[in-house]
C-alpha cells in the first residue's frame, strides 16, 4: 500500500486556523485516486504540501517510500512529483512549445532535446499545431492543456492536478477526463485528481478520499464513497426524493 | 541571408569608425555612447533576461572603479588585473544582497536595491578611507597620469578607448546571446514570468537569479573600471549615486528589455540627445536633458512597452530564438 | 554648563559653591585630592542632566516631523495598498504641493494654512486625472503581471517633474515667511516651533478624518475591499479602477496639503521631494502596507531616530540609519509592525 506515495498525519496550521488536521492517505503506483471535498477543506494545501510549496506544521510526506516532507518545490518536482495550478499560470510571453520545454529542461541540459521532448508532449495533449502560439492567447481549455503539458514535461511519475475541470464546458471536460485516462493508461504515470465534477471523478477514479474541513471523513472506491453517509451529509447532498416527500 | 549581411556591415562601420571621423568631440561621444550601451546591456542581464530590476547598479560600477584604481595607486596593480578583483568583488557583493533579498517580491527587491546603493554612497562618501586605504572621501580618486602605458590601461588619444569599450560590449553582446540561446536563458525567461510556476517545473529560482545577478554585477563592475580609467577621476557622487543608476535602466527599458540589442539602441539614441541637449540648451535650461529622459520613459511605457527595438522586430534579438507567434502588445 | 531645568541648576550651582569652600578651606595636600573628587562628582551629575535634556529636545521634534512624516507615508501606503504600484514620484508632488504654497503666498498673498483647502483640492483633481489617463491604462494592460512597468514610469515621473520644477522655478531655495514663521513657544526646558506644532496638530487631525472615511463610509470599505481580493472585488460590483482613481486622488490631496503646510516652516527646491519619498518608503514598509496606524506610529519612529541619530553622529550617518531600518524590516518582517501578512 502506497508505495508511490504517502502522508501520515499530515496537519497544516495557518496561525490559529487549521487547514489540514492529520490526514493520512496513500496512492499506488499506476492509481488515479480522486480527491473529493467542499471549498475550504484543504485539498489545495494538501497538494501543496506534497508538492513542497508549503511546510507542514507535522507530519510525513513519503514518495516512493522515500520521506521528502519539507522538500522544496523544484526538488520535488526533479523527485517526480508535478503538479498544476487551480488558477493556471502559464509563462505568458513564451510560446507554448517554450512552456513546456521549461519542464522538459529540468532532465537535460540541451535545449535540442527539451525542444524535441516538448513536441511530443504537445502531440500527446493535442497542442501540437498551436505549439507556436503565445501562451497568453491560448483559449482557456487550451491552457488548461498545457498545464498539463507542462507536468508532463518534466518527465513525473505522479502528477498532482487541481480542478483541471474548472471553467470547462462538458465537451471540453470530457476530452481532458479522456487525456487524463491515457496520461494513466498509456505513461504509466499515477494521478492524484482534485475534483468538484463528480462524473468526472467518478469516472476517472480508481479510489476517492474525501476531505471535509481539513479533515478526512472517508476512503473508498466510488461506488461506496456515494452511499457513504457521512460524505452525502457534508458534500453530495440529500437526494432530491427525500426533500421531496418531507414536502408533502 | 539579408540578417548576416546587416550584422556584418554594422560590424565592420563599427569598427572602421575611428579611422574616418577622428575628431575628439565625435570620438568622446561615441566612446559615451557605447560605454552606457555596455552598462545597460550589463544590467539587462539581470533586469530583462532575468526580470529583477535594480535601480542600484551603480554600486556595482563604482565597487569595480573603486578597488581598480585604490590598487593601482596602492599595490600598484595594473587596472587590467583590478578590473577583474573588481568584477570578483562586486560579485560578491551582489550575491550578498541577492541572498538577503531575492526572497522578497519584485517590488520589494527594487526597493532594497536603492537602500543598499544609498547606504554604500554615504560610506564612501562619509569616510576619508576603505580599508586602510586613504580615498579622500567626498573629493573623489584621481587616477594617476601615466601617459600612454597601455600595461596600466591608459592610452595616448580616444581611439584605444573606443575600441576596448567596443570589444567589452561586442562581449556582453555575445554572452547575452548565448545566453538566450541556452537553457539558462530558457529558465531565466520562465522565472521573470512566474517565480511559483517555474519551481513547480523543477527550475531552483534562488540559484538561476543569484547567477544572472552576480554576471550583471561583475560585467558592470568592469564597466566602472573602464569609465575610470578614461575620465581619470572617480567622484563618489556620481558613480554610486541614484542618477547613474537609472541612466542605465532608463536605456535598457527605452531600449527595449527583452530583446539583446534594445540597450544598444537605446543609448545610441537617447545618449547623443541628451549631449546635445545639454551642450546646447544646459546654460539656459539646466537638467533639460533630465527631464527629457524621464518624459521618454513615461512615454515609452504608456505607448511602446517593449521598447523602440519592437519594430526592428527579429533583428533586435539577433541569432535568438525565433518566434514566429506575434508578439503581446 | 547651566540647563534649563532651575532645580537641577540649583543643585549644580551648590556643588560649584562646595568646590569653592573645598578650595578656600582646605589645606594644600588636602586641597588637591578633594578638589579632584568634587570635580569629579559635579562633572558626573553635569553630564547625566546635559545628557537627558539633549535627548527631550531632539526627540519632540523627532515625534513633530514624524507626524508629518507618518501622514505623507500614509499616502504612499494607500496608493500602494490598494494599486501594489510604487510611487517614486510621491515625493515630487509634496514638491509640487510646497511650490503651489509658495506662489500662493508670493503672488495672491493667501496665508498656506488657508491656501491648504485649495491646494488639496488641486492635487485631489490632478490626482483623479493622473490615475484615469496614465496609470489605469498600463495597469489594465499589465493585467497579469507585477506592475514593474508602473514603478518604472513613475521613476521617470519623478526624473521629470524635478526637472521641469528646477527649470520653472530655479534651483534657488524659497520659503514662505509669515508672521508665525519663527514664533517659539517654551515648555520646561524644551523650545518648540510654532508652524511644526501646528503642522503636528494638522497632520494628526487629517490622518484620523482619513482613518475614519477609510474604515467606516461604504467607500473606504470600497477601497479595502480592493486592496485585499481584488477579483472578489469585482464579483461584488465594485469599479477597481474607479478606487484605483480614488485611492491616488486621496494620496495626492494628502501630499498637496502636507506640502503646503510643510512650506511654513521648510525651504523648498526642487530636489526636496526624494528626501520624503525615501522616508515615505521606509514608513510604509516599516508600519505596514495600507496600516494608518502603522504609518503614524512608522512615521514617529522615523522621525525620531532621525532626530537623535543627528545628535550622535554626522548626519550623513544618520541618513544611513534610516536605510539600515528600512533594509532590517525587509529582512526580518516585510510585512512590518501593523501590516499583514500577505501571500
Amino acid at each position: 500500500m502506497g508505495d508511490m506515495m504517502r502522508v501520515e498525519n499530515l496537519t497544516k496550521a495557518f496561525g490559529g486556523v487549521l487547514a489540514v488536521k492529520d490526514v493520512s492517505l496513500s496512492l499506488n503506483d499506476g492509481e488515479i485516486l480522486g480527491l473529493i471535498g467542499p471549498n475550504g477543506a484543504g485539498k489545495t494545501t494538501l497538494f501543496s504540501m506534497i508538492a513542497g510549496f508549503h511546510k507542514p506544521t507535522s507530519g510525513e510526506v513519503f514518495f516512493k517510500r522515500e520521506k521528502i516532507t519539507g522538500i522544496s518545490p523544484n526538488n520535488a518536482c526533479k523527485a517526480g512529483i508535478a503538479r498544476t495550478f487551480q488558477i493556471v499560470k502559464p509563462f505568458g510571453d513564451l510560446s507554448a512549445l517554450e512552456n513546456v520545454m521549461i519542464g522538459a529542461l529540468c532532465r537535460t541540459n540541451s535545449v535540442t532535446v527539451a525542444r524535441k521532448r516538448a513536441h511530443e508532449v504537445l502531440d500527446f495533449v493535442g497542442l501540437a499545431t498551436k505549439s507556436d502560439q503565445v501562451a497568453h492567447k491560448l483559449t482557456i481549455c487550451d491552457r488548461k492543456r498545457l498545464e498539463m503539458a507542462r507536468a508532463l514535461g518534466t518527465g513525473p511519475q505522479l502528477i498532482l492536478l487541481d480542478e483541471v475541470m474548472a471553467g470547462l464546458n462538458p465537451t471540453e471536460s470530457a476530452e481532458v477526463a479522456e487525456l487524463v485516462k491515457r496520461i494513466r493508461d498509456e505513461m504509466g504515470i499515477s494521478l492524484l485528481v482534485i475534483e468538484h465534477v463528480m462524473s468526472v471523478i467518478m469516472y476517472l477514479s480508481d479510489r476517492i478520499c474525501v476531505l471535509d474541513h481539513g479533515e478526512l471523513i472517508a476512503t473508498g472506491t466510488p461506488s461506496e464513497i456515494v452511499q457513504n453517509e457521512k460524505v452525502i451529509k457534508s458534500y453530495l447532498g440529500v437526494r432530491r426524493s427525500s426533500a421531496q416527500n418531507r414536502s408533502n | 541571408m539579408l540578417k548576416t549581411v546587416l550584422v556584418l556591415a554594422c560590424c565592420v562601420g563599427i569598427l572602421a569608425l575611428p579611422l574616418v571621423f577622428d575628431g575628439p568631440y565625435f570620438l568622446q561621444t561615441m566612446i559615451l555612447i557605447v560605454f552606457f550601451a555596455y552598462m545597460s546591456c550589463s544590467w539587462n542581464i539581470l533586469g530583462g533576461l532575468a526580470g529583477q530590476v535594480s535601480l542600484g547598479h551603480s554600486a556595482f560600477a563604482g565597487i569595480g572603479a573603486y578597488t581598480s584604481t585604490l590598487a593601482f595607486m596602492y599595490l600598484g596593480l595594473s587596472p587590467w588585473f583590478g578590473m577583474i578583483a573588481g568584477g570578483l568583488i562586486a560579485g560578491l557583493f551582489a550575491l550578498g544582497i541577492g541572498c538577503a533579498c531575492f526572497r522578497l517580491k519584485g517590488t520589494y527587491f527594487t526597493l532594497s536595491t536603492i537602500a543598499f546603493g544609498a547606504v554604500l554612497r554615504i560610506f564612501v562618501l562619509a569616510n576619508n578611507s576603505i580599508c586602510g586605504l586613504q580615498t579622500r572621501g567626498a573629493q573623489g580618486l584621481i587616477v594617476p597620469l601615466k601617459g600612454n602605458m597601455p600595461s596600466v590601461m591608459q592610452f595616448a588619444g580616444k581611439t584605444p578607448y573606443y575600441y576596448l569599450i567596443v570589444v567589452m560590449t561586442g562581449m556582453v553582446i555575445l554572452l547575452t546571446i548565448f545566453i538566450r540561446n541556452s537553457k539558462v536563458g530558457y529558465l531565466l525567461s520562465a522565472i521573470k514570468a512566474n517565480q511559483d510556476a517555474a519551481a513547480s517545473l523543477g527550475v531552483n529560482v534562488v540559484a538561476y537569479k543569484q547567477l544572472a545577478n552576480f554576471t550583471s554585477a561583475f560585467l558592470t563592475a568592469l564597466g566602472g573600471t573602464f569609465y575610470a580609467q578614461f575620465i581619470l577621476y572617480i567622484d563618489p557622487n556620481r558613480i554610486f549615486g541614484l542618477d547613474f543608476a537609472l541612466e542605465f535602466v532608463l536605456i535598457a527599458i527605452i531600449g527595449g528589455q527583452s530583446a539583446t540589442l534594445g540597450p544598444v539602441l537605446g543609448a545610441f539614441i537617447l545618449v547623443p540627445i541628451s549631449d546635445v541637449v545639454r551642450a546646447v540648451l544646459g546654460g539656459t535650461y539646466p537638467g533639460l536633458h533630465v527631464a527629457l529622459y524621464g518624459a521618454a520613459m513615461m512615454a515609452i511605457i504608456m505607448f511602446m512597452p517593449q521598447g523602440l527595438i519592437k519594430p526592428l522586430g527579429h533583428l533586435g534579438g539577433l541569432f535568438a530564438k525565433q518566434r514566429k507567434a506575434t508578439s503581446t502588445t | 554648563m547651566l540647563c534649563e531645568d532651575p532645580r537641577s541648576n540649583r543643585s549644580t550651582v551648590l556643588e560649584l559653591a562646595e568646590l569653592v569652600d573645598v578650595t578656600i578651606k582646605a589645606h594644600f595636600a588636602h586641597w588637591k585630592k578633594r578638589l579632584g573628587a568634587a570635580a569629579a562628582i559635579a562633572t558626573l551629575k553635569f553630564r547625566r542632566q546635559v545628557m537627558l535634556s539633549q535627548l527631550a529636545q531632539p526627540m519632540i521634534s523627532g515625534i513633530l516631523m514624524g507626524g508629518v512624516y507618518g501622514f505623507i507615508a500614509f499616502g504612499l501606503s494607500l496608493i500602494f495598498g490598494i494599486m501594489r504600484i510604487v510611487n517614486f514620484a510621491h515625493g515630487e508632488f509634496l514638491m509640487i504641493g510646497m511650490y503651489l504654497s509658495v506662489i500662493f503666498w508670493s503672488i495672491f498673498h493667501i496665508d498656506p494654512f488657508i491656501s491648504v483647502f485649495v491646494i488639496g483640492l488641486i492635487m485631489f483633481g490632478c490626482g483623479y486625472g493622473f490615475q484615469r489617463i496614465f496609470i489605469n491604462p498600463i495597469l489594465r494592460r499589465e493585467k497579469q503581471r507585477e506592475p514593474i512597468s508602473i514603478l518604472l514610469f513613475t521613476a521617470g515621473l519623478m526624473l521629470f517633474l524635478q526637472n521641469i520644477a528646477l527649470l520653472i522655478m530655479g534651483g534657488d531655495p524659497m520659503s514662505i515667511s509669515s508672521s508665525y514663521s519663527s514664533l517659539m513657544i517654551n515648555v520646561k526646558n524644551l523650545v518648540i516651533s510654532v508652524p511644526r506644532l501646528i503642522v503636528f496638530a494638522l497632520s494628526v487631525v487629517f490622518s484620523g478624518v482619513l482613518y475614519a472615511f477609510i474604515s467606516r463610509s461604504d467607500t473606504g470599505r470600497a477601497m479595502r475591499a480592493v486592496s485585499q481580493d481584488r477579483q472578489a472585488a469585482k464579483l461584488m460590483g465594485i469599479n477597481e479602477y474607479q478606487m484605483f482613481a480614488l485611492a491616488m486622488a486621496i494620496g495626492l490631496a494628502i501630499v498637496g496639503v502636507a506640502g503646503t503646510m510643510l512650506s511654513t516652516f521648510f525651504y523648498v527646491y526642487p530636489t526636496i521631494g526624494a528626501v520624503f519619498t525615501l522616508r515615505s518608503f521606509v514608513i510604509v514598509v516599516l508600519g505596514g502596507i495600507g496600516s494608518i496606524p502603522g504609518a503614524l506610529l512608522g512615521g514617529v519612529i522615523v522621525g525620531v531616530v532621525e532626530s537623535v541619530s543627528a545628535q550622535f553622529m554626522p548626519s550623513a550617518y544618520a541618513e544611513v540609519m534610516i536605510f539600515i531600518i528600512f533594509i532590517f524590516i525587509l529582512l526580518v518582517k516585510p510585512a512590518g509592525l501593523f501590516g499583514l501578512e500577505r501571500e
